[in-house]
């Protein structure tokens, strides 16, 4: 009994130990994805993918992680993760608010909501609340402009919005 | 290998860009981010000229400093379509840095007045000279551009004072509008607590431990003053190739390709 907690005190400080030569547990995460890559940094598009999959976001320490093991200085990384949209550096709330800004929503009066939207989370566009409750962004189009304007808040679709709504539709997401 | 410049015919013995042909020609093309110790990059444009490849019928508006000189191609330097591109690119350079006394007098040279375009109080023309001596000169790789577009900058990874850089000052030697400057408050800042900062030329490796024994940043180094007395020209690009301290073992390797971006 004694002898299996000590072993596991020793795994647990081993890993901690370990995470910079990548054996870690977000190490093993990271090895795995690297592997998955066959550890090539001319892929690394393809590998900062599969990390924000797996995080949501570009973590930092792990960027710093993959930028030892394959090599490659962390300035080019940097360049890859900034220039690419859809690549992340900050962690993502809980809900994700996406307000579509599409030509109908637009002149249906997407920009008023997206105020109303701001006034109520208190951040701006592309901004996560402190709490992480929201992260909030503009997409172009949602693809279902007869219900502009449209928002997505996680997988549910609220359309035919007005200011006056907001409050209440986002009440409901903790 | 055979080509025609400006319709003069000369010939040429190895690769070489357009822009070295035109250069060993005697014919001056105007570049901004072009430097012989770095790859071409393609990024100012100011070296555009137009090329005929040998059995085609079209002329093609091509970066010289990236376009390998073919038998039979044939170049013009100065045709006016050529000259009015390099006006409007420098007339755009001079709308981003209006303020810029080398972009001032760059548009001067051209002949570029006011530009049409807003007026930005920017100093870097994003000529990349500074990122790619970082890494692939000093080997230190520790500034690189971010975004992209009207955001696009120089900066550290993640903006914040990264440990990779040496404090050597290559990227404020380079560039060719003064956009980047030495922090010296800094520099002396780093001196002061002696061990706390690696010695820039112990680094880049021209001091081994046979010519000093310190390995920080002194407070007094005299080096530093005999370095510049010495060379005329900045440490890194006096001993290009020769390089071989810490920072240097981590240096791009180079692909072979080139201009790749």
């Amino acid at each position: 009994m004694v002898r299996d907690t000590e072993h596991e005190l020793m795994g647990i400080i081993e890993d901690m130990l370990s995470v910079k030569e990548g054996r870690g547990p977000n190490g093993r995460v990271i090895n795995e994805i690297l592997d998955r890559n066959g550890n090539d940094p001319t892929r690394i598009v393809a590998i900062l993918q599969c990390l924000q999959d797996r995080f949501g976001y570009l973590p930092r320490e792990e960027l710093y992680l993959i930028s030892d093991l394959l090599g490659l200085p962390m300035n080019r990384i940097y360049h890859l993760a900034t220039f690419f949209k859809a690549f992340k550096l900050t962690p993502p709330g809980r809900n994700t608010i996406k307000l579509c800004m599409g030509t109908a929503c637009h002149v249906r009066g997407a920009g008023v909501i997206k105020d109303a939207i701001e006034r109520y989370i208190g951040v701006s566009v592309g901004g996560t609340t402190a709490d992480f409750r929201f992260s909030f962004e503009t997409v172009r189009c949602l693809g279902c402009c007869g219900l502009a304007p449209v928002m997505t808040v996680g997988d549910t679709v609220h359309g035919k919005l007005e200011p006056s709504m907001i409050r209440k539709v986002l009440e409901k997401y903790r | 290998m055979r080509y025609t410049i400006n319709g003069k015919k000369r010939t040429a013995r190895g690769k070489m860009t357009v822009l070295e042909a035109a250069r060993s020609a005697g014919i001056d093309i105007p570049s901004l981010c072009d430097n012989d110790y770095l790859e071409p990059y393609g990024a100012c444009r100011l070296c555009v000229v137009e090329v005929r490849e040998k059995g085609r019928k079209g002329w093609r508006v091509v970066a010289s400093c990236l376009y390998p000189l073919k038998e039979g191609l044939e170049i013009r330097t100065d045709s006016k379509l050529i000259l009015q591109h390099r006006k409007l690119l420098v007339e755009l350079m001079l709308a981003r840095c209006s303020g810029n006394r080398y972009v001032r007098r760059l548009a001067k040279r051209f002949g570029v007045k006011r530009p049409r375009f807003g007026g930005g109080d920017e100093d870097c023309i994003m000529c990349g000279l500074c990122v790619r001596v970082c890494s692939e000169i000093v080997g230190a790789a520790a500034i690189g551009f971010s975004s992209r577009g009207i955001s696009r900058k120089v900066e550290t990874p993640f903006g914040i004072d990264s440990s990779k850089c040496i404090a050597c000052g290559a990227c404020t030697y380079v560039c060719p509008t003064g956009a980047i400057n030495m922090e010296y408050e800094r520099v002396i800042e780093l001196r002061k607590n002696e061990k706390e900062h690696m010695c820039r030329y112990t680094l880049m490796g021209f001091l081994d431990e046979a010519v000093c024994m310190l390995n920080y940043e002194c407070a007094r180094c005299e080096v530093d003053q005999r370095m510049r007395d010495r060379f005329d020209t900045h440490p890194a690009f006096a001993m290009h190739g020769r390089l071989r301290g810490a920072a240097a073992a981590g240096r791009v390797k180079r692909t072979g390709k080139k201009g790749v971006k």
